[in-house]
């Protein structure tokens, strides 16, 4: 059994997960519940991700461009070999890189504003002096003039968090183990100071 | 390691039980990653040797932490907007803030998303309602997070265009996506850049905090 992942595994699962993913989301709004923006953001997620597949990897690529064929002064054919230009395109992703960047968007989406969300209470818990339990975060508005908070964090909101994205970062941490590229680091454990 | 045959189920499921939380969504990340990158320039002045506390507008100990996730006047009054101070013994004491305006060369302002500034300039600022100036700056870094690494040129080529005007030194560009056109442009006009950095990178967090850690270096050295 091959350590990595095939080219048409890979494939598979990209189809797969795109196909249940986009089935899945609509299924689970919640009636009533005025929270479709965020229940709609793993597809945003994923369009995005894949408008920067589909565009494929830029690559500079040394080729020959004729000067020109017709001499002006002359009217003869030009006998230049033409001169050496670096010009700038795309080269597709394999299966495999592509699956390799979404599991890396979908991590960085939905699994390191935890990481961040620890490491951020860690360090106002050791620099202010209060016990992790104790800390309040706020985020204000774009508009700083609205007073209430457009996120607010506290030991229980992130525990919970925590909890929540655990089962995704052990998912996506086994399929980034098996791209064959650089492992991403999912630990969601508490930050210790 | 070989996958799963049910791991896109898995996976759909994980990312289907995520939103009853207010850290999964896309702005949660955003928000969270100017004082994610904040938090590794305490570290840095902390491991080169200063003392660290946090400070409302008013000098005091916070009661709870705000932050910015637009950025506004260093002397806002809208909410009591944390910072850092970073004390090295026989310097100058700095301040370290989320999201604050400094002015450039050009008298115009700019955006800071991680600014290291010293405190004398700062407390002049808060008590009359300026944008500390760019040559107070020690330390200033453009954090950018985003998912579809082909935007990130466009920011590369805006910070080109910033650092003329804050002028050059400690100007740091870090985003979370590694971009080769990003790091193209940052290569050749010689700038400091870090790109993928997250969590998830933690190779990548050690080589930024280093390269605060010699931009605290250097300052130190000024007043040895």
């Amino acid at each position: 059994m091959a350590d990595t992942i095939s080219e048409i595994e890979a494939q598979e699962l990209l189809v797969k997960l795109d196909m249940e993913l986009r089935k899945a989301i609509p299924d689970h709004l919640p009636l009533g519940v005025d929270l479709v923006p965020d229940w709609a953001e793993p597809l945003t997620v994923l369009d995005l991700i894949q408008a920067e597949i589909a565009e494929g990897r830029p690559v500079v690529r040394k080729v020959r461009v004729a000067d020109g064929d017709i001499d002006r002064l002359t009217g003869t054919q030009r006998t230049s070999q033409g001169s050496s230009a670096e010009l700038t395109g795309s080269q597709p992703y394999t299966a495999v890189e592509a699956l390799a960047l979404t599991t890396e968007a979908l991590a960085l989406v939905f699994v390191s504003p935890v990481q961040m969300a620890s490491r951020l209470m860690s360090t106002l818990s050791k620099f202010g002096a209060v016990e992790a339990d104790n800390i309040s975060v706020s985020f204000a508005a774009k508009k700083e003039q609205m007073p209430s908070p457009v996120l607010e964090l506290d030991a229980l909101t992130v525990d919970i968090a925590r909890v929540t994205a655990e089962p995704l970062a052990n998912e996506l941490k086994k399929l980034s183990g098996s791209l064959g590229a650089v492992t991403l680091d999912l630990s969601i454990r508490p930050e210790k100071n | 390691m070989p996958i799963e045959d049910d791991m896109h189920t898995k996976i759909v499921d994980a990312i289907c039980n995520l939103p009853v939380t207010n850290l999964s969504t896309l702005s949660a990340g955003e928000d969270l990653y100017e004082p994610y990158v904040w938090a590794l320039v305490l570290e840095a002045a902390e491991r080169m040797g200063a003392v660290i506390s946090l400070r409302d507008r008013n000098g005091g100990a916070p009661g709870s932490f705000w932050f910015r996730t637009q950025p506004s006047g260093i002397a806002s009054v809208a909410h009591p907007y944390c910072h850092a101070l970073i004390e090295f013994e026989g310097c100058p004491a700095l301040e370290a803030h989320v999201g604050i305006y400094v002015s450039g060369r050009s008298k115009v302002r700019h955006e800071c998303d991680v600014a290291v500034l010293f405190k004398s300039e700062a407390d002049a600022c808060r008590d009359n309602n300026t944008h500390p100036r760019c040559s107070k700056a020690i330390l200033t870094v453009e954090c950018k997070f985003y998912v579809n690494a082909t935007v990130g040129v466009g920011h590369g080529r805006s910070f080109l265009g910033l650092i003329n005007d804050i002028q050059n030194g400690e100007r740091y560009f870090v985003a979370t996506r590694a971009s080769s056109s990003v790091s193209k442009l940052f290569a050749k006009h010689n700038k400091e850049y870090e790109l993928g950095l997250s969590p998830m990178s933690p190779d990548l967090e050690t080589r930024l905090r280093g390269s605060f850690e010699k931009a605290f270096r250097d300052f130190k050295s000024e007043f040895a």
